[in-house]
């Protein structure tokens, strides 16, 4: 489904609940802009997962046992250059998936500035975090104070702010490419079930592949529920008005899930389900699986050894 | 409100998952056990409406929009514990396929939104609700004022959190490693945040859906959905395994007599001293304010080894015994089916 009108407004955020809607378009464009964003952006793409790349070889559960510890490595990490290091590396990883970096670099970047950065940058001053001055912006006449915090007398970027920020963000940046290269190169109903492999129970895998599905189903009404409303609209309602008729809508998709959850689990008992979940387990370890496995492991180990040797 | 990889450090994802896990297998045995085959089917629904719920932009006055988180909402029509799962399973989903969140925070995501935000707002809406007819209006002001603390609660977890990342991981000469600012900073800007705007809209949402739900589907609010809410006493009928820890906890008691110094953080003005050389102004000023009737958890006079771990066992009996009177005395407070379902 395409319309023309919807694709002008982005709908990139890192977290859709830390949005305040600034510019003024209307809540029902905003809603509908939204959900086909997330049709159009929503990671369920597999153009990547189908290539023929090298994390696409692996098998799922070795993939994301070995790139969850190095998320955990990640996390770990004290020293810039050994960040920078592993950013490098997953860069690399992305190439050799044959992942497009005109894709894969937009994807991660385009948030972080928007989220990450915002938040990092107070970080480079003295206000925030005191240090050695590099360079000086104000001087004031004496210190003063607003609230809790501390405005000291000269304002000034220190090397200590510098070496927070640039931590904090390619932290940030590091985890989110690994994450992003995860789920780009699983399909992902082999992801849910290599979850299993993190000890996740199979009945909750399950859920959570019901419970995409229905996102999809639900995310559908919704669309159609505000395409018909923009359809109808030919004047700016009330605010009070157009809260009425939003959060009747949610009651609405409340009602309508209830209701289909009863018939979707008369559906399944008339087929046969016992309350016994059994994900039908295809997947084989090849002699690639090892190699990476083993490289892997040197390869963490290296670089947590580099980590607590520099201390 | 989702916190993504890189802001936590690994003590703090680290503990968050410690606590979830038996949070979670609690709540999926007991669910299973009241849903029986149905639990399935009911928690995808809950966790697809708890995601799409964040996709409805609200307008609010000025021109432009927010949308609500609805952890008040899930948990009031459909009970905490089915609330916990639902979003959690959201929030799993956002983390994995959608960058929503990190993968490493996923478990203090889960305590902040899942776990804090339906639970407080149950049981703030239960007893403002307390004793009122299952359609009054008073239900709408309640899951309103429940959605606009529960929001605020969570919050205040989320900013407490990545505020104390730099007084636990730092380099040695004091720069910190995660999420930079410390708790002065961020509690103030995502309280503020949260009492003057988010908190609002999910007040707004809240109890609009559930007037909405008054007006035409009554049932669902006198709790014709399946039971969500069973009383702990008897899903797992583990009363008696409840009683024989808390006594086994109670008989060791005495066992921290035989450490030396003092608990992280309960020092007196004495051993802050000693400690640090000096005693903050501010603490001079509080330290003594109050005086328990049974100090250091013994009893004047009682100081021989043997007596003073009686003295121990005696403290913690009486603790309980008032924990239990408390409970016992807000569970009277809430309305009878909270209590009896």
């Amino acid at each position: 489904m395409s319309y023309r009108w919807l694709k002008t407004e982005g709908g990139i955020a890192p977290c859709p609940c830390c949005k305040i809607g600034g510019r003024k378009i209307g809540f029902l464009e905003r809603t509908l802009v939204e959900v086909t964003s997330f049709f159009r952006n929503g990671l369920f793409s597999e153009e990547y997962a189908k290539k023929n790349g090298i994390l696409q070889r692996i098998d799922p559960r070795v993939k994301i046992l070995t790139l969850g510890i190095l998320l955990v490595a990640v996390s770990l990490m004290r020293h810039l250059t050994l960040i920078g290091g592993l950013y490098l590396t997953v860069l690399f990883l992305a190439i050799l998936s044959k992942i497009d970096l005109k894709f894969f670099l937009p994807r991660v970047w385009l948030f972080i500035p928007l989220f990450s950065g915002i938040i990092a940058i107070p970080a480079l001053f003295n206000v925030f975090v005191p240090g050695e001055p590099l360079l000086t912006l104000i001087t004031f006449k004496s210190k003063w104070s607003v609230g809790l915090f501390e405005i000291p007398k000269t304002i000034s970027i220190t090397k200590q702010g510098l070496f927070v920020a640039t931590m904090f963000v390619m932290r940030v940046a590091t985890s989110v490419s690994l994450v992003v290269l995860i789920v780009l190169t699983t399909r992902w109903q082999y992801l849910l079930k290599a979850l299993r492999v993190l000890w996740v129970p199979q009945m909750f895998t399950f859920i959570i592949g019901m419970t995409c599905r229905y996102i999809h189903l639900l995310l559908k009404l919704i669309e159609d529920i505000h395409l018909a409303k923009k359809s109808r609209v030919i004047k700016k309602t009330s605010v009070v008005a157009g809260q009425r008729w939003v959060t009747s809508q949610i009651g609405n998709i409340l009602k309508r899930s209830l209701q289909m959850s009863e018939e979707v689990h008369s559906a399944m008992l008339s087929r046969g389900f016992t309350n016994d979940v059994r994900i039908l387990d295809t997947f084989r370890i090849k002699r690639v699986d090892y190699v990476w496995a083993a490289f892997f492991i040197l390869f963490t180990s290296v670089i947590l050894g580099f980590n607590s040797i520099l201390g | 409100m989702h916190i993504p990889d890189g802001y936590l450090g690994p003590q703090t994802y680290g503990t968050f998952y410690a606590i979830m896990l038996p949070i979670w297998f609690w709540a999926s045995k007991m669910l299973k056990k009241t849903l029986k085959a149905k639990h399935a089917p009911y928690l995808a629904l809950c966790a697809a409406f708890s995601f799409v719920i964040m996709m409805f932009n609200v307008p609010i006055p000025g021109g432009s929009t927010g949308h609500a988180v609805g952890g008040a909402l899930i948990a009031i029509i459909m009970g905490p514990w089915a609330a916990l799962m639902a979003i959690s399973t959201v929030l799993i989903i956002q983390a994995l396929l959608f960058g929503d969140g990190g993968i490493t925070a996923i478990a203090a995501n889960c305590f902040n939104m899942a776990f804090v935000m339906p639970f407080a707002g149950y049981y703030i809406y239960r007893i403002l609700v307390s004793g009122s007819d299952a359609v009054s209006p008073r239900r709408v002001f309640a899951a309103a004022i429940a959605g606009y603390v529960s929001i605020n609660f969570a919050a205040f977890f989320a900013a407490v959190e990545l505020g104390i990342q730099p007084l636990i991981a730092h380099t040695p000469d004091g720069v910190p490693l995660y999420a930079p600012y410390s708790l002065n900073v961020a509690v103030p800007i995502m309280t503020f945040e949260h009492l003057v705007f988010f908190g609002f809209v999910e007040a707004v949402v809240t109890g609009l859906v559930i007037a909405y739900i008054i007006r035409t589907e009554p049932s669902l609010m006198r709790g014709s959905t399946p039971s969500l809410v069973p009383a702990i006493g008897k899903v797992g009928g583990n009363w008696k395994k409840l009683w024989a820890g808390i006594g086994v906890l109670i008989l060791l008691t005495p066992l921290g007599l035989l450490a030396s110094g003092t608990a992280w953080g309960e020092w007196t003005s004495e051993g802050l001293e000693s400690l640090l050389n000096y005693v903050p102004e501010g603490f001079k000023s509080l330290n003594g304010l109050w005086s328990s009737f049974m100090a250091g958890y013994n009893i004047s006079g009682w100081n021989s080894p043997f007596l003073s771990a009686l003295g121990y066992i005696f403290s913690a009996i009486v603790g309980v015994g008032l924990i239990v009177l408390i409970a016992f005395l807000i569970s009277r407070l809430l309305p009878a089916e909270g209590r009896s379902s």
